[in-house]
């Protein structure tokens, strides 16, 4: 009969105890006991119940897992109860425990599993049933943790009794322990907790051991744990709520060696030197800790204020967290995370210090940190008084920040550029997004504005100036960056500035600079700077010759680890020489050009500024010496009144030659260096005319032949040049059909070993002369076997002939614009004569007297000598004196026939043309002055 | 607006006359009054307007069968006497007068 | 003037001085023209 009742009992308590022994007599309770663990989810139960009586049972080697106790082995259970309160309230009195095997198990995430239980089949903490035990015991239960690599193994024991409290201690090490990335070894864990009956709770707790995550090695942690709190009682009864208590925790990792830390393999360790100021190669973390638990709220606080949390680093820069004020470092609840500190980074030339206001709420975070840096050094970036408010929330994966940066930046390197110098002031807006792993960083004021700037590519001696500068906001933000696989930032703005200097090597240009819309893009790891802008506007002076303005063209600049090149478009510049009497008039270029390391070449289009094509150059720079040449070609190049015009591209022609007409080619070359400009050309002229040289020509006209010049600053022949013109129109003396061999030494000198002209059947010229270019000139024509009859000719007078040969020498001075003839003479070579019977004659004649006898001769006079002296304005009054020795007619009472004569005419001719117009001998009046010189 | 090259130069010109450092002669061409310094860029102007009234005078005299000499020395006149105060004028004799 | 020396026997040459001055007369058409010039071409008067 007992039996029976104890199996009720028995079968009531084991359905109490997890609804698994309920069968009656020990192999029976043990078989129960496994059918009912087996059902539970238990696997592979094992357990033979020793002893079941009315108010005890005990179990013995109890097992669960594969192949017999890998999970659970525990070889003695007992338990006593109270066979009503197990029926009503499924309590037992007493369970004792042990000793046994607990082993436990750790999957790859870091998820602690017993073997034999199924996953997820224990409810989580929050609504766990209140215990089914008043008393519980645990004697010398061993514990064993196996871990994909290594383990460990402790002891635990508890002893508990509802109305007295208790005690339990936990004490687990292990060698080596590995799972989820973690890698714990020469670990210790010991843990004890106090039940006083009162309800007080006081927990104790160490851990100590050697930590290495993801390359990261941290030794000989050790973390201490102390709290006291209230009350037990309610916790078991299932009100957790009403948990509260306070405790502090110590924490100190001495030594820390991050040298082949996984992350550091990503950032180049001199990037990471570079930007931290050196590798941090590990460091040492200390901190105290006051908790605070109340209706489920954890507060964490600094302990006093010296045992706040640092960290030292090997360089000796140590991080301090530390309160604010009285805010506890952090809360937490069920809802929300708020943690808020100060914090202090000093040592090795850093010293920042700011706070930091974080919230984590429904997965979502929440961030202010006002930061100011008051001194900053690293190779890579210098600070001063730099002052960082970011404010920054995420909602998923998508981050906004708002950040507000007064920076007084001394020095900051990206890859070999240094920029240094830049206090400016920004208010940025951020936008990222983790899973897309990119930010858009955007000017809030669209433009960022900061008094001077300076950038320093050292390698290539490449060095910009910029003040009154302007960085704006391009496409809407001005910043993009990613750290897919390839970190990399994408710079894009609108730069402008009021004032530049720029520098490569001894090429310098200063001015205004274009306006630059670019996009950079830099790859952190490859170390590669790419930036793709367009240039616009702008007026820069190059190396003191030449003023480049009104830009509007594009460039590629890329910088690697060894070199830099640039490749430029321009599809308009506008050149002018610098200085205010130009050589050359400004002109529109429109070029490519490229720069390999120093050496830039440039090929290029020249127009005037009105669109009028000009030629093609193409040419190259040496940027560090600043020397280079080009060779500048223009074919048919045609000069109209109205359009290209010599003294429209170069001002110096200004009054030596205007309204030019015909064609032009050739072939400019200059070379520039440290000691100056030279310059050479060849010049073709096909049919030119134009108004000069100078104002004392009216025009030249039919001009053709090569000039080789071998300077142009002053104008420099290559010795002796020849070319033909068809007219050199000088008003009262016309020279045509020449062909004039000249030397231009460069000393402001010209020579002319001969000019010649056919003139009146004989030969005008030049020979052997020299004449200043800028100051008075004289210049002898000497004239060769010119025919008196073809000058009457040309005269064309009414009854006006004769013939003869001379020989002259007209000396024409060139003064002030103006020439004239000084000193002019012909000399008759031989006999010959001259005849006027025209109009004037016939006055004479009907006057009588002395004008007849004057005029008589005249009809025939013939000369065995005759000289001529000619003096004059030749765009004024030319004056002739012709000295007459001969025979001439006479009809007069005491002589008659030929008779000798000496014959002066002084001919005062405003106009040589007068004399050949028809109407001449209508309106000529002469004045016929005699007097009468007696002889006798 | 922008001043086309000509009347910019012109301008220069015109300034310098007000300033009595270039004025109007009597052979009808712009001269440096003597003493006065002049830039390379007004020397240049003076001579290329001097050439341009070359040629106006050329032509006219070509029209009118007279000499360059006499027509540059009728407009020379007209041009005297409409300097204005404070201009300097060339005369005959060739002293440099203040209007 | 025109100097004439008359001597009765053949070897004593006569001497002759023709003093000829070509003018022009300057006509009032010309001074129209010239105000013209002067207003046509403000760039260089």
């Amino acid at each position: 009969m007992r039996m029976i009742r104890l199996f009720g009992i028995v079968l009531l308590a084991l359905v109490v105890l997890s609804g698994a022994l309920y069968l009656v007599r020990l192999p029976i309770a043990s078989w129960g006991m496994r059918e009912a663990m087996s059902r539970a989810g238990l696997e592979n139960p094992q357990a033979t119940v020793t002893a079941l009586t009315l108010n005890q049972v005990r179990i013995e080697n109890l097992s669960v897992g594969p192949n017999g106790g890998e999970g659970l082995r525990l070889n003695r259970i007992e338990s006593a109860y109270n066979w009503r309160e197990l029926l009503t309230e499924r309590m037992v009195e007493r369970v004792a425990i042990g000793p046994g095997l607990v082993r436990l198990k750790i999957d790859d995430e870091g998820n602690i599993v017993l073997p034999g239980f199924r996953a997820g089949s224990g409810g989580n903490e929050r609504d766990m049933p209140a215990l089914p035990f008043q008393k519980l015991s645990l004697a010398d239960v061993e514990v064993l943790v196996d871990a994909p690599d290594g383990g460990a193994t402790g002891s635990i024991s508890a002893d508990y009794d509802f109305r007295s409290g208790g005690s339990a201690t936990l004490d687990i090490s292990s060698e080596q322990l590995k799972f989820a990335g973690y890698s714990f070894a020469r670990s210790n864990t010991r843990f004890d907790l106090n039940l006083s009956d009162n309800g007080d709770i006081s927990i104790s707790g160490t851990f100590n051991s050697d930590l290495e995550f993801q390359g990261a090695l941290a030794s000989d942690i050790a973390i201490g744990f102390e709290a006291a709190g209230r009350s037990w009682r309610e916790a078991v009864s299932g009100n957790y709520a009403s948990l509260m208590g306070q405790g502090k925790i110590q924490t100190s990792a001495p030594n820390i060696d991050v040298q082949n830390a996984a992350l550091f393999e990503t950032l180049r360790t001199s990037t990471m030197e570079a930007l931290l100021g050196g590798v941090v190669t590990g460091g040492a973390a200390e901190g105290a800790f006051d908790i605070a638990l109340s209706n489920s709220v954890v507060e964490v606080s600094f302990s006093e204020p010296t045992h706040r949390l640092s960290l030292v680093t090997n360089k000796g820069t140590e991080l301090t967290l530390s309160p604010q004020g009285s805010v506890p470092f952090l809360v937490h609840s069920d809802q929300s995370d708020i943690a808020s500190f100060q914090f202090e980074i000093s040592g090795s030339g850093v010293n920042a210090e700011g706070a930091v206001d974080a919230e984590y709420i429904d997965g979502n975070w929440r961030v202010i940190a006002p930061i100011n840096i008051a001194a900053y050094d690293s190779p890579a970036l210098a600070l001063s008084g730099s002052l960082i408010d970011i404010e920054f929330q995420s909602t998923g994966a998508d981050i906004r920040a708002d950040l507000a940066l007064k920076s007084g930046l001394k020095k900051l390197n990206i890859g070999r550029l240094t920029i240094d110098d830049t206090p400016f002031t920004g208010f940025f807006e951020i936008a990222a997004n983790i899973d897309t792993q990119s930010a858009v960083i955007i000017n809030k004021d669209e433009c960022l504005a900061f008094a001077r700037t300076h950038a320093l590519l050292a390698e290539q001696d490449m060095e910009v100036h910029l003040n009154g500068v302007e960085l704006c906001n391009k496409g809407g933000s001005l910043a993009r960056l990613n750290w897919t696989d390839r970190i990399s930032s994408t710079l894009n703005g609108e730069l402008s500035a009021q004032d530049a200097k720029f520098r490569i090597g001894q090429t310098k240009a200063e001015g205004k600079p274009p306006i630059i819309q670019f996009d950079a893009d830099y790859h952190i790891i490859e170390d590669v700077t790419r930036i793709i802008g367009d240039v616009a506007k702008g007026d820069m002076t190059l190396n003191n010759a030449l003023d480049m303005s009104a830009v509007d063209g594009g460039f590629e600049f890329t910088l690697n680890e060894t070199d830099m090149t640039i490749d430029a478009i321009v599809d308009r510049l506008l050149i002018e020489q610098h200085g205010d009497a130009p050589l050359v008039s400004p002109v529109i270029a429109n070029a490519t050009a490229n720069i390999r390391g120093t050496n830039a070449k440039f090929d290029y289009v020249l127009s005037t500024p009105v669109g009028e094509r000009l030629g093609t150059g193409t040419g190259t720079q040496d940027m560090q010496k600043a020397s280079g040449q080009t060779v500048f070609s223009f074919e048919g190049l045609s000069f109209t009144p109205e359009g290209v015009q010599p003294n429209k591209l170069s001002p110096v022609l200004k009054g030596f030659v205007d309204a030019a007409n015909g064609e032009m080619g050739g072939e400019m070359v200059f070379e520039w260096g440290p000691n100056g400009v030279t310059s050479a050309a060849n010049f073709g002229f096909d049919n030119i005319s134009f108004a000069g040289p100078t104002r004392a020509v009216t025009r030249t006209s039919g001009f053709n032949g090569a000039v080789a010049l071998t300077n142009l600053m002053p104008v420099q022949t290559d010795g002796q040049q020849t070319v033909t013109v068809d007219v050199v129109d000088m008003d009262a003396l016309k020279l045509v059909d020449g062909t004039i061999t000249f030397d231009v030494p460069g000393n402001d000198t010209i020579i002319i070993p001969q000019a010649e002209f056919p003139w009146f059947g004989g030969v005008i010229g030049v020979y052997d002369a020299e004449a200043s270019l800028t100051g008075e000139a004289k210049v002898p024509l000497r004239a060769d076997n010119v025919d008196l009859q073809q000058i009457f000719e040309y005269v064309d007078v009414n009854g006006l002939s004769g013939e003869g040969v001379m020989n002259g020498v007209l000396p024409v001075v060139f003064e002030d614009g103006k020439a004239r003839i000084e000193d002019g003479y012909f000399k008759s070579a031989g006999p010959g004569a001259i005849r006027y019977q025209g109009a004037a004659a016939e006055q004479a004649a009907a006057a009588g007297g002395n004008a007849k006898i004057a005029f008589d001769i005249l009809r025939d006079l013939r000369y065995n000598s005759m000289e001529v002296r000619v003096n004059g304005a030749l765009d004024g009054r030319l004056d002739f004196q012709m000295f007459f020795e001969g025979t001439g007619e006479v009809n007069m009472e005491n002589a008659k026939g030929r008779v000798p004569v000496k014959y002066t005419i002084s001919l005062d001719a405003a106009l040589l043309e007068l004399l050949q117009q028809a109407n001449l001998s209508r309106s000529f009046q002469l004045q016929i002055e005699r007097g009468l010189q007696n002889v006798e | 607006a922008t001043m086309s090259p000509v009347s910019a130069a012109s301008a220069l010109v015109e300034n310098a006359k007000n300033r009595c450092i270039v004025g109007e002669q009597a052979d009808g061409y712009l001269g440096v009054v003597t003493g006065a310094n002049v830039s390379d860029e007004l020397r240049r102007e003076i001579r290329d307007i001097n050439q341009q009234r070359k040629t106006a005078y050329a032509n006219l005299a070509k029209r009118n069968g007279v000499t360059i000499e006499v027509t540059a020395a009728l407009t020379a006149e007209k041009l005297l006497n409409g300097a204005t105060a404070g201009q300097c004028i060339r005369n005959q004799a060739g002293q440099w007068v203040k209007v | 003037c025109t100097t004439v020396t008359l001597k009765g026997d053949e070897n004593e040459p006569i001497v002759v001085n023709l003093n000829v001055k070509i003018d022009q007369e300057v006509r009032v058409k010309l001074d129209r023209e010239i105000e013209d010039l002067i207003s046509d071409n403000p760039d260089i008067f």
